[in-house]
Order: structure tokens, then sequence, then C-alpha cells
């Protein structure tokens, strides 16, 4: 039984929010979490130790700008193998690319915290249709 | 080389469709735009279980978080499955993407109205209840005797029961077999013997088949003796299938 978990935490300062997201990993079996809107512009150890226990991990973290934004991926290296993160769009997306041990399979996981603004919005959303372009051009063989 | 299954997962500050927002009843051209960056990323929208909303403040609430899956994902992983989970000291509610079939835990216990029909099933339970009667010393626990009786109940039905279908399927292989014998030389008297008790048994196992369907799919008002297995197990399935909305929309 296994699960990705999303949820914009709308920052994960307080002790309460870090012991929510304890529990949520106490309750439900998570593979891969993806926390939006940390407002942290620092992610520690300690700080990972506190949201995630002391269980199997690794993690990815996207600063935020100041106060605002911010990504953090953590996921169990028993049951998904990460073999790339990168940062697009200002640090508005995390590509997580890594293998489900559990049924072999390869695939790429996406968190996004979008703007409110219309015009920055749109930009998220072009840059989206060019991103599933261009992972799946086939490659094409020249004479 | 072709793309890996995708899954897009956040907060997407942007609803699909005016029955996203509490009280929405507008196509804003913002959603409109959104609409087609997933169509044209090739998405799946899974709908979100249990769960409305997934975002609110004060009165107002929206469905603004979403995971999105490719096509490709849903094939891999068919099983997938969104929860919106509880909120806790956030406007936005975590969102679940379960990767395997659920598990519902332990299945309750049923007693099977078809073991009437067995003959000793009513010589078992009169058993239970007299033993019940010698053990203790002056009053009987209902609670915990009756919790004895379902165990009595379910080990019974393994050991005497068993698989139906799989019997049914010997017997009438057997019963076959004498018949072809009969074709060819008269049967002996314990093969006689065989072929009647052979038959009474199947009758038994057929009404009792039959009384499982009917209970399963709950119908009240057909009577026993339609032979009509199908049509319960149809209605079955048909249930399920209401019950178990997880088919995402395309």
């Amino acid at each position: 039984m296994g699960s990705i978990v999303v949820w914009n935490v709308c920052g994960l300062g307080g002790r309460d929010k870090k012991r929510c997201v304890r529990n949520l990993g106490r309750k439900f079996s998570i593979d891969v979490l993806g926390l939006l809107e940390t407002k942290m512009e620092n992610i520690t150890d300690s700080i990972i130790s506190s949201v995630w226990g002391r269980h199997a991990r690794d993690w990815y973290a996207v600063p935020s700008l100041g106060l605002s934004g911010g990504i953090l991926c953590i996921w169990n290296p028993a049951s998904f193998c990460v073999s790339r993160c990168s940062i697009a769009i200002n640090g508005r997306i995390l590509h997580v690319e890594g293998t489900f041990t559990r049924y072999n399979l390869n695939c790429m996981v996406s968190f996004i915290y979008a703007p409110i603004d219309g015009i920055l919005k749109k930009e998220l959303w072009d840059y989206l249709i060019n991103f599933k372009d261009s992972v799946s051009t086939p490659m094409v063989s020249c004479r | 080389m072709s793309a890996p299954p995708w899954c897009l997962a956040g907060d997407f500050n942007e609803t699909l469709s005016p029955s996203d927002r509490k009280g929405g009843s507008k196509v804003f051209a913002s959603m409109t735009i959104f609409k087609h960056c997933i169509d044209g990323c090739e998405l799946i929208d899974l709908p979100l279980n249990g769960k409305r909303f997934t975002w609110s403040r004060g009165n107002a609430a929206s469905r603004i978080d979403r995971i999105f899956i490719s096509g490709d994902w849903l094939q891999f992983l068919l099983a997938s499955t969104l929860f919106g989970l509880p909120r806790l000291f956030s406007d936005h509610r975590p969102l679940q993407l379960l990767l395997d079939s659920i598990n519902w835990g332990p299945k309750p216990f049923r007693f099977m109205n078809c073991w009437w029909l067995v003959a000793d099933f009513r010589q078992m339970i009169q058993n239970f209840w007299n033993s019940i009667l010698v053990s203790s010393t002056n009053r009987r626990n209902m609670v915990s005797a009756f919790k004895m009786l379902r165990e009595r109940c379910k080990h019974w039905n393994k050991d005497v029961v068993g698989n139906m279908s799989d019997q049914i399927k010997e017997l009438e292989l057997e019963a076959d077999s004498l018949d072809h014998l009969k074709e060819c030389r008269d049967l002996s008297a314990v093969e006689l013997i065989r072929s009647n008790s052979i038959a009474t048994k199947l009758r038994t196992l057929y009404r009792m088949q039959e009384s499982v369907w009917q209970q399963k799919s709950r119908v009240q008002w057909c009577k026993l003796g339609d032979m009509n297995t199908h049509f319960f197990s149809f209605s079955c399935n048909n249930k399920t299938e209401k019950e178990l909305d997880v088919i995402p929309r395309g």
C-alpha cells in the first residue's frame, strides 16, 4: 500500500504544522510527499526529521523567496528511487523523476504551486504544454 | 524515447468548472485556458473521493488543488484513486493518490441463509448451545456466546460447505461419467446408490448457490426455486459498480 500525497501547508514553520505532517505519514503509508508553500528559505535535515520522523528518507527542497512559495519533496528511498530533481518557472514547479521499485515503474512526479496572478498563471500553463511536448517528442533518426 | 508516465500534483489556484467553486455558476475565461492546458498535456483529472472542495476559508470553498495523471500512468497503476484528507492547520486539505487497491479490512461476518439447507447445520447449532449451558455455572454470557458461535459458523462453513462451485463441478463430472457407463452396461447396486446420492447432493448445492447469490444481491422479492442465478449475479455486479464509483473521468 503506497501513495503520493501533496499538501499546500501554508507555512511549515510552526510546531503544530510539523506534527500534523508527521501524523499524516504515520497514518497513511506515503512513498512520495510534496509540501507546497513551505515559506522556508533554509531547510535542514533536522527539519526533515521533525516532519518525517526517523524513517528512511531522502528529500529535495525548493527554497521559498522570502515568505512566499517553497516546495519540499520527501520520499521513501526503499519504495521510490529518485534519479533526478529539477526546478522550473522560478521554483513554482519541482519535477521528480524516479522509479517505484514495487511496480518497477519509471515515472515523473511534478509538484506545482501556481500563482494567483492571471498573467503569471498563463505563463505556467504555456510552460506545462511545452514541457509535455519536449519530453514526449520521439527521437528522429536522420540519414 | 518516450515520456515516462506523469503525475502532476499541486495547488493550481484555478478551477476547471463552475461546480469546483461553492455556489459557482459562471465559466470564466481563465478556467477555459486552464482546461486547454490540461487537455494539451493529455492529463486525466481524477475524481476526488468523499470530498467536493480542497480549499476553504470562512464560507468560501473551492477545488483548486488537484492531482492529474497521464493515460499511461493509469495503465500501469490501474487502481490509482484520489482522496481528500481531513483539513488541519491550513486552508488546503492534503490530497492522497493511492497507488494500490484499497484494503477494506477484514471481511465482516455474514450469516448465510443457505446453511439451513445443509442437513447437520441445525444439529451443529444445537450442540453448540448445549455445550454452552453445560460449561457455565449459573448464567450465560450472551455476547461472548454469540462471538463463539460466529467463529463456530465460520469454521463449519469452511469445513462442511467449502467451495460450492468446485464441488458442483466435481459432482457434475462424476454424474456424467456414470451416465456414460449406463449407456454401455447396467450399473451395479453400489453405483446406482452413488448416482442417486449425487443427484440429491447436486440439488441441494444448486439451491444453496442460488440462495447465496440472492442474499448477496439483496433481492428480497424473488422466491427460491427460480434457478435464476445469472440474474442475481448480474444485479450483484451492477450494485458493486455503482457503489464503487472510482472510475476516472476521461
